[in-house]
């Protein structure tokens, strides 16, 4: 039988909140390069301060952007762990796994139901794929955060 | 009958940071309201034929007509099958200019599927029977391409010019806003087609390499007012979250979308870091936040817009280079305004949105 103690629960929820955010910052950055990356296809010139003062200014996702991606991980997180106790293996690989699918897969069910894509810079597979590397990020900073202090040892 | 009277109001209200981007006047005149006729689904455009009935088209398919204040039974037949869904559908409806003499209307509608679709804009003679009316010789005068996915921005507003020929509006399809930029494709266009399909031989990119030759501006996301006025062409368009705009247009320029707007995103991300661009048009009218605007009329020599999102409607004045927001009027008009029109008896006509829409005709008994 799994004990929880408060310190467990204080340390998972902590680790959520580090790895949301983590993951919604990288993701936005993503986005706005995904996004600056479609308008230099049409030969429009985006300088460097531009693109800087664009990706600062896109940050204002992140009201939007982290209760999804919160969601997404408590559930993918949650499968996560059953993957450790139940077929084993290495548990920051299981979470970075489970941060990065969760990520991309609730981007694409939200696309088939609002027949839209609700990120632009998502639009494109590797614009998509990006994403994934930032929830998988997101992973490695829960399942680090979360190891218990004898598990290191 | 709803009689609604009152003076001239003028409300300075300051939004503190669209102060300059949107005037916020409310202009209320003398007027009264007539519903004509009510009980639409999703319509989208009304027309008046010459003999007093009015045909409304519905999204959901559906052309009905309106005699003497009702609705008839019997649906306008023979329509081809319109993919309803999302924003498309049954879209425009447009007599042609010698309607009297060739029986001459023109659709706009959305065909195909989820997974590919289209804007498309039909000719087909309008052929009266006992009790309604069919559409007879129908030929497809344009479809726009390529097909896409997902029902969203297909715009679909016609209007004539003096020439005869056809301007459409085509939307970006949502996605695929980056298509509006370039002249390979329909989207993000107003398109020009002669009244048989056939493409105007001084259209701005016909000897162009690569383009598509129907196109006659570019740079659109979501417009759906088009209007020719005093030999004016004017348009206007959905932004995202914000930057809705009004422009004059003319052909082979650039009206700057996805590159440059006042809108962001609706999720708070910046679709471009511009506002300005070589070789772009500003917005003549720019809506930051969005009013949503619908479709134009002009009338005693004023611009009136429905809009969706603002439920009103606003009045412009136009020197034919510059426009100017006069603000809201007949602002006791609630809903969703999906389509306004002059009738011939020279008064206002809106359509409202969604289910159980109306056809309010508006009675000027004064104006200021």
């Amino acid at each position: 039988m799994i004990s929880i103690t408060k310190r467990d629960l204080l340390r998972n929820v902590v680790g959520l909140i580090v790895a949301t955010l983590t993951t919604a910052i990288i993701g936005s950055i993503f986005s706005s390069q995904s996004v600056i990356a479609s308008l230099q296809s049409l030969d429009i010139v985006v300088p460097l301060v531009t693109r800087l003062s664009m990706t600062l200014d896109d940050l204002a996702i992140l009201p939007a952007l982290a209760p999804v991606t919160a969601i997404c991980f408590v559930v993918g997180f949650i499968v996560a762990a059953l993957c450790v106790r139940f077929i084993g293996g290495n548990r920051t690989t299981w979470h970075m796994f489970a941060g990065a699918a969760a990520l991309v897969t609730t981007l694409l069910i939200l696309k088939a139901v609002l027949l839209i894509t609700a990120i632009a810079g998502t639009r494109t597979t590797l614009g998509l794929l990006s994403f994934g590397l930032a929830g998988a990020v997101g992973g490695w900073v829960y399942a680090k955060i979360t190891t218990r202090p004898e598990a290191v040892k | 009958m709803k009689r609604i009277s009152s003076t001239i109001l003028i409300l300075a209200c300051a939004f503190t940071s669209n102060a300059d981007a949107q005037n916020s006047n409310t202009v209320t005149e003398d007027y009264y309201t007539t519903i004509v006729a009510s009980g639409f689904e999703q319509p989208w455009a009304h027309e008046f034929l010459p003999n007093g009935d009015i045909l409304v088209s519905e999204r959901i398919g559906k052309l009905k007509v309106v005699r003497d204040g009702k609705i008839l039974s019997t649906l306008v037949s023979n329509l081809p099958d319109s993919y309803y869904a999302g924003q498309g559908g049954l879209l425009d409806i447009m007599l042609d200019a010698d309607f009297t003499d060739n029986r001459i209307v023109y659709l706009s509608y959305t065909f195909g599927s989820t997974e590919a679709n289209a804007t498309r804009l039909i000719s087909a003679t309008l052929k009266a029977n006992d009790d309604s009316y069919s559409l007879e010789n129908i030929t497809n005068l344009f479809t726009a391409s390529p097909l896409k996915q997902g029902p969203q921005h297909y715009s679909g507003r016609i209007a004539q010019m003096a020439d005869g020929s056809l301007l459409l509006t085509v939307g970006d399809g949502f996605d695929y806003r980056e298509y509006a930029q370039r002249l390979d494709n329909h989207l993000g266009k107003i398109i020009r087609v002669n009244r048989d399909g056939s493409v105007p031989a001084d259209n701005p990119f016909v000897a162009q390499k690569g383009a598509k030759p129907e196109i006659w501006s570019y740079g659109h996301r979501n417009h759906q007012g088009l209007l020719i006025a005093n030999g004016v062409v004017y348009q206007n368009e959905h932004g995202p979250n914000g930057g809705d705009e009004v422009n004059i247009i003319e052909a082979g320029l650039n009206y700057g979308w996805p590159v440059i707007t006042q809108g962001r995103d609706y999720n708070g991300a910046r679709v471009t870091p511009f506002t300005t661009y070589d070789g772009m048009q500003q917005p003549l009218v720019d809506w930051t936040p969005s009013i949503a605007p619908s479709s134009m009329t002009f009338h005693s020599n004023k611009l009136y817009v429905g809009a969706l999102a603002e439920k009103s409607i606003r009045m412009l004045t136009s020197d034919g280079e510059t426009i100017d927001d006069q603000g809201i009027v007949f602002a006791g008009i609630e809903g969703r305004i999906r389509d306004i029109s002059v009738g011939p008896d020279n008064t206002l006509y809106v359509l409202t949105d969604g289910d159980k829409a109306e056809l309010i005709k508006i009675t000027q008994t004064s104006v200021n």
